[in-house]
């Protein structure tokens, strides 16, 4: 008998107790610039069970998912090819630096789904440090869920996707950075689903400046965000009490041997204008626990 | 561009109703018929169908009720003098700022004589003053930046003629639509930039002091009561009679 293993995507729960099945994608290994190598096990399979995968891709950890297998896996791997960086964007490509593909895993028995893990593609630790990556990370969560941080929506930026039929030009830009359907990136609804998570921003005045456009009010501070959603400039973070809403700038990772276990951002505050202020959040939502 | 924004008087270079203390073809008169004059652009009245219109209000018709309006709904574009830090709304997209580069007066005569009057000796000049004039238009986004920079262009090259008409200008050169470039602000904006050249006339005169002087020793000579002619003019009085 199999027991279904309920986690949230992309989070990393508590150990299961032995005996549990569980579905761990233990590598994911690019091959620039063409393919990115995917690796999974199942932990306390129960013997005589057939299963099969269900692969999917997207630009971030609450997707919405791309499937990427037409037919279920029976391997336990995968080598993703389609990264074909089309000019019309309308699939991921591996080609930036900042490109973090995230993949969710599906565990099926016959058609029902038993087990799900999300993993963005990053380094691999060996079986010591993972543990240690892994309280490292659920103590920089606790912090912020029980100290220093608030609930937070993540915006992820989409680089691929449908074209705006609004206001997509053939240059492949957006005239209407107030766009409606695509929030002037050129790409409908703009933004990946928002994840909810915690985040600590520190307090800095507004910078009061006059230019020609009159005054100009920039803030520019620090966030501390956990690992989960690894974010890159032009990723939008809502502070959900107060609905302020800070531009990523710049992404410092803290690591253990090469693998993200917070980050740390320089963030930009949006003006109260900003096209980023009409993208839907719950402002309610209770992020899920580590 | 009589009706679209009115001047006070033909060939005046300022816009009706100005503040007093603006003088005609100074430069915040010219900037602010540019001002008007973009406004009335991108006015709701001109119904063209452009995706930005000039109101009085920038709040956005959804903050009202909270629903998303429909796709290709105008936006609200802001059209204010550069520099201007009397209003309270800061880091508005997308905008379009009147600006205006350094004025030189060109010497078009010798030391810019035109005329002389031997009797009073008063003297008259003139020169041309070349005034540059810039229109930054910024956007959240290159492509909008670049169609908001089009149109601003064009309706000055449209324009042209009709506006160094109704405001007396000498000449308004054909307008150069430079490139969209980046510019870092609380996000990464964009900024195309509309510029071209108003010449407009100087005139002015001098008179030396001597001839004047010397006219008044005359009238006093002549004066019948000299007491009562400087009364009058301590009294600021008027009339020739007592002269």
């Amino acid at each position: 008998m199999t027991t279904k293993l309920d986690v949230k995507a992309g989070i990393e729960h508590s150990p299961p107790k032995s005996g549990t099945l569980r579905v761990e994608i233990v590598r994911t290994t690019p091959i620039w610039p063409r393919s990115i190598f995917i690796q999974w096990v199942l932990r306390n399979p129960v013997k005589g069970t057939t299963y099969t995968f269900d692969l999917s891709r997207a630009g971030s950890g609450e997707g919405p998912w791309t499937k990427l297998n037409e037919t279920s896996l029976t391997d336990y791997c995968y080598l993703d090819e389609d990264f074909t960086a089309p000019t019309e964007q309308t699939s991921p490509e591996i080609l930036s630096l900042n490109t973090v593909i995230y993949y969710k895993l599906d565990v099926k028995v016959a058609t029902t789904v038993i087990a799900t893990t999300t993993k963005p593609n990053e380094a691999e630790l060996d079986r010591r440090r993972r543990g240690m990556r892994r309280k490292l990370v659920r103590d920089a969560y606790l912090y912020l869920k029980k100290i220093g941080g608030t609930e937070c929506a993540i915006l992820k930026r989409r680089y691929w996707g449908e074209p705006c039929t609004v206001c997509r030009t053939t240059t492949g830009q957006s005239v209407r950075s107030h766009c409606n359907a695509c929030h002037g990136t050129g790409l409908k609804l703009g933004y990946w689903s928002p994840v909810y998570t915690y985040a600590q921003r520190r307090s800095l005045p507004i910078q009061n400046t006059v230019d020609t456009s009159g005054k100009l009010e920039v803030t520019k501070t620090e966030a501390i965000l956990p690992v989960f959603p690894l974010v890159e400039p032009d990723d939008i973070v809502v502070f959900l009490r107060d609905n302020k809403r800070y531009r990523i700038e710049q992404v410092s990772p803290t690591q253990l041997n090469s693998v993200d276990v917070h980050q740390e951002a320089v963030v930009s505050e949006l003006a109260k204008s900003s096209t980023e202020y009409g993208i839907l959040v719950d402002p309610h939502a209770s992020p899920p626990w580590f | 561009m009589g009706g679209i924004v009115l001047t006070g008087s033909p060939g005046i270079p300022l816009p009706k109703d100005e503040q007093q203390d603006i003088a005609p073809g100074t430069p915040l008169a010219i900037i602010g018929l540019w001002v008007l004059a973009l406004r009335s652009r991108f006015a709701v009245t001109v119904g063209e169908g452009l995706p930005w219109i000039w109101t009085e209000e920038l709040q956005t018709d959804a903050a009202e009720d909270g629903i998303p309006l429909p796709d290709g709904h105008p936006r609200k574009i802001m059209i204010e003098a550069a520099f201007n830090v009397e209003k309270s709304v800061s880091n508005y997209r997308p905008a379009i700022y009147v600006n205006r580069g350094p004025i030189n007066a060109i010497k078009l005569h010798v030391d810019n004589r035109v005329g002389k009057s031997f009797p009073s000796n008063f003297t008259g000049y003139h020169a041309m003053s070349d005034i540059p004039i810039v229109f930054d238009c910024v956007a959240e986004n290159s492509g909008e930046s670049a169609i908001i920079g089009d149109t601003a262009w064009f309706f000055v090259l449209a324009t042209r003629d009709l506006f160094r008409k109704d405001f007396g200008f000498h000449e308004i050169t054909n307008p150069t639509l430079g490139p969209t470039v980046p510019d870092n602000e609380d996000k990464t904006v964009w900024k195309t930039s509309v510029s071209f050249t108003i010449q407009a006339d100087l005139r002015w005169g001098t008179e030396p002091l001597a001839p004047i002087l010397n006219d008044i020793t005359a009238t006093i000579k002549k004066s019948d009561d000299v007491q009562r002619l400087l009364r009058s003019i301590v009294m600021r009085e008027t009339n020739p009679d007592y002269h």
